[in-house]
């Protein structure tokens, strides 16, 4: 399934026929005043009650995307409609969306508690209803709440954040990166968040450098390169169906010639310089290290395949657009 | 929306201290004059005319219009409206107000309202906070104001103007260095709507102020042909009122340069804002 865009039926496999998808993107290009064409000809579908990972290096278009679909950024060309309507600035249906776009923005001055007021009355004001003590205390911020903003740490920042992101109750939640820089415990209460946000039938778009995020958070991926989409569908199918294991060996080249030989091995790839990706096939792990040991290869380090070298893949594809080095995370 | 741009500006370090600094200048003024001897007078601007201050507290807001509308309060206006949409686009904070349904315009426009409410406090309390120091330093008297036009040397022609004329001449001078600020506001709230460096957009309007002082056909007899289109030049004309010659027939052609100044600047904010990309 890997790199070959589906059909729109195809990836909303919890589409229903009377409900709009949350997000249709259609042929959408943005050429910025420099020139650069930061997304191009992007095609996408996003069901509602899907979770998504935008994924894909630096530069992808992620960040740009989210921005066009809060009506922030005009789209040079193409579409972009949200529950079936089409954004524009200041557009009626951003009411149902909540977001946290470039990190979190508020004003320094004033008190968490003020600047999520500030926000609630801004929903009021084009109709909406909001809680804001049920926002407060999801901000999980206690006694800090009264502070100015000014004195947040990074994380209580991103914390004040994602409670301004669910303020509105929304329908649709465009999250870009939403644990950078966090610390593994703070990054878990945002996954905690976005689950049961999840569970109530939000839909959920987050962009994020951290795959594992993805796999562990995201029912479907889409992976962008140069404000391309690259690949979509599933989380389970971009991680691959059939057993994939990642071999570290002493000797890739003899390794690979190895493992060509043998009967039923469907997808060789060289995925760093000492180690080898194998996909497919009948023969399980024990088979495969026993075959490499017959023939004098030397196998160090050994596991199961996982999103992230899914996505590693692609990029190692293509020599000039080198994906950022590995990732975060390790 | 207008309150809520009022809480993130008006709680606001920046705001507190720039009407502190106008409120306190009056008091600095006030201090100097005490510390004259009592027969001192003042020139008034660059007229052949001469208050003598001590004789009334109404000398203090004139003395301080008169030094503050040439630069003090063109920097407060060019504060408070070039920090208006850039101070919120650095903040961060406007793109999320940006992402919700309202109007770009609407949004604009409560930004504009808001700063330009501080900017008129700002003259307002220039003149309030100096009628208030003086009157309880030199209490509320007629003052004696010596007109050069009309007086020959050695035989000064002292006039005494009534507490009544006092008034309505300082408010109708609060009132035209009001306006007259409007041409620098709207610069400034301009380039506060292309850039997320609210520094820029304040220096833009500083630096309308001061190419309008260069081009000054008072001190560069050159430059007359220009002088009639710099913005800040002839916001000394409230002078006039307490001679007795008033001259005051530059006074419209004054309140139309500022309205053209608002309508082509503000346009051009509300097109570039309602047009632009919000990248920042």
């Amino acid at each position: 399934m890997v790199g070959t865009p589906m059909e729109p039926d195809h990836a909303n496999p919890l589409n229903e026929p009377n409900l709009p998808p949350a997000i249709r993107v259609e042929q959408l290009t943005k050429r910025l005043r420099n020139g650069i064409v930061a997304v191009d000809g992007l095609d996408l579908d996003v069901a509602q009650g899907q979770v998504v990972g935008l994924v894909g290096p630096n530069g992808s278009g992620k960040t740009i995307t989210l921005r066009i679909l809060l009506g922030l950024v005009r789209p040079t060309s193409g579409r972009v409609l949200l529950f079936g309507h089409e954004v524009r600035p200041g557009a009626e249906v951003l009411g149902r969306v909540g977001a946290l776009v470039d990190g979190p923005g508020f004003v320094p001055h004033l008190s968490g508690r003020r600047n999520l007021d500030l926000s609630a009355r801004q929903i009021r004001l084009s109709g909406g209803s909001v809680d804001l003590d049920v926002a407060v205390g999801m901000s999980g911020l206690g006694q800090a709440i009264d502070r100015a903003y000014s004195g947040y740490s990074h994380g209580m920042r991103y914390r004040l954040a994602m409670a301004q992101a669910l303020l509105g109750s929304p329908d649709l939640l465009l999250l870009d990166e939403p644990t950078t820089g966090m610390d593994p415990s703070q990054a878990f209460d945002v996954h905690d968040a976005i689950a049961a946000c999840s569970a109530t039938g939000t839909t959920v778009v987050l962009s994020s450098h951290l795959m594992s995020e993805v796999q562990r958070i995201c029912t479907h991926a889409a992976i962008l390169r140069s404000g391309r989409l690259v690949a979509t569908g599933s989380v389970t199918e971009l991680v691959g169906t059939t057993p994939r294991l990642i071999m570290e060996v002493d000797n890739r080249d003899r390794a690979i010639a190895v493992l060509r030989g043998l009967p039923g091995v469907s997808r060789i790839t060289a995925t760093g310089l000492g180690s080898v990706a194998v996909e497919g096939g009948p023969l399980g792990p024990v088979q495969l290290l026993e075959a490499l040991d017959r023939q004098g290869v030397r196998v160090s380090g050994f596991r199961t395949g996982n999103f992230e070298d899914s996505y590693l893949d692609l990029f190692a594809a293509d020599p000039h657009q080198a994906p950022v080095s590995g990732s975060p995370e390790h | 929306m207008i309150t809520i741009e009022w809480y993130k500006q008006f709680r606001r370090p920046l705001t507190y201290a720039t009407l502190s600094i106008v409120a306190a200048f009056s008091v600095i003024l006030t201090v100097a004059l005490v510390a004259t001897g009592s027969g001192q007078t003042e020139f008034v601007g660059d007229l052949p005319l001469l208050i003598v201050p001590r004789t009334s507290g109404f000398s203090v807001p004139i003395i301080a219009l008169s030094s503050t509308m040439k630069f003090f309060l063109p920097l407060a206006v060019s504060l408070f409206a070039g920090q208006s949409v850039a101070g919120d686009a650095a903040w961060g904070s406007l793109r999320y107000a940006m992402a919700r349904p309202m109007s770009r315009s609407r949004i604009l426009w409560s930004k504009a309202t808001v700063a330009a409410g501080l900017s008129l406090l700002a003259v307002a309390i220039s003149v309030l906070a100096a009628l208030v120091i003086g009157g309880l330093a030199f209490g509320w008297h007629p003052l004696s104001v010596i007109d050069g036009s009309t007086s020959t040397p050695g035989h000064p022609q002292v006039d005494v103007v009534r507490v009544g004329a006092l008034l309505g001449h300082l408010g109708i001078a609060a009132l035209y260095v009001g306006a007259g600020m409007a041409s620098i506001f709207a610069v400034a709230f301009f380039l506060s709507t292309t850039t997320r460096r609210p520094l820029v957009a304040v220096a833009g309007g500083v630096a309308v102020t001061i190419v309008s002082r260069i081009f000054n056909a008072d001190y560069l007899p050159g430059v007359q042909v220009m002088n009639r289109f710099m913005p800040n030049n002839d916001i000394d004309l409230w002078q006039h009122l307490l001679t007795r010659s008033a001259s005051l027939s530059g006074i419209p052609h004054f309140l139309v340069l500022q309205a053209a100044y608002v309508v082509v600047f503000m346009g051009l904010a509300q097109l570039w804002f309602t047009r632009k990309d919000i990248l920042d």
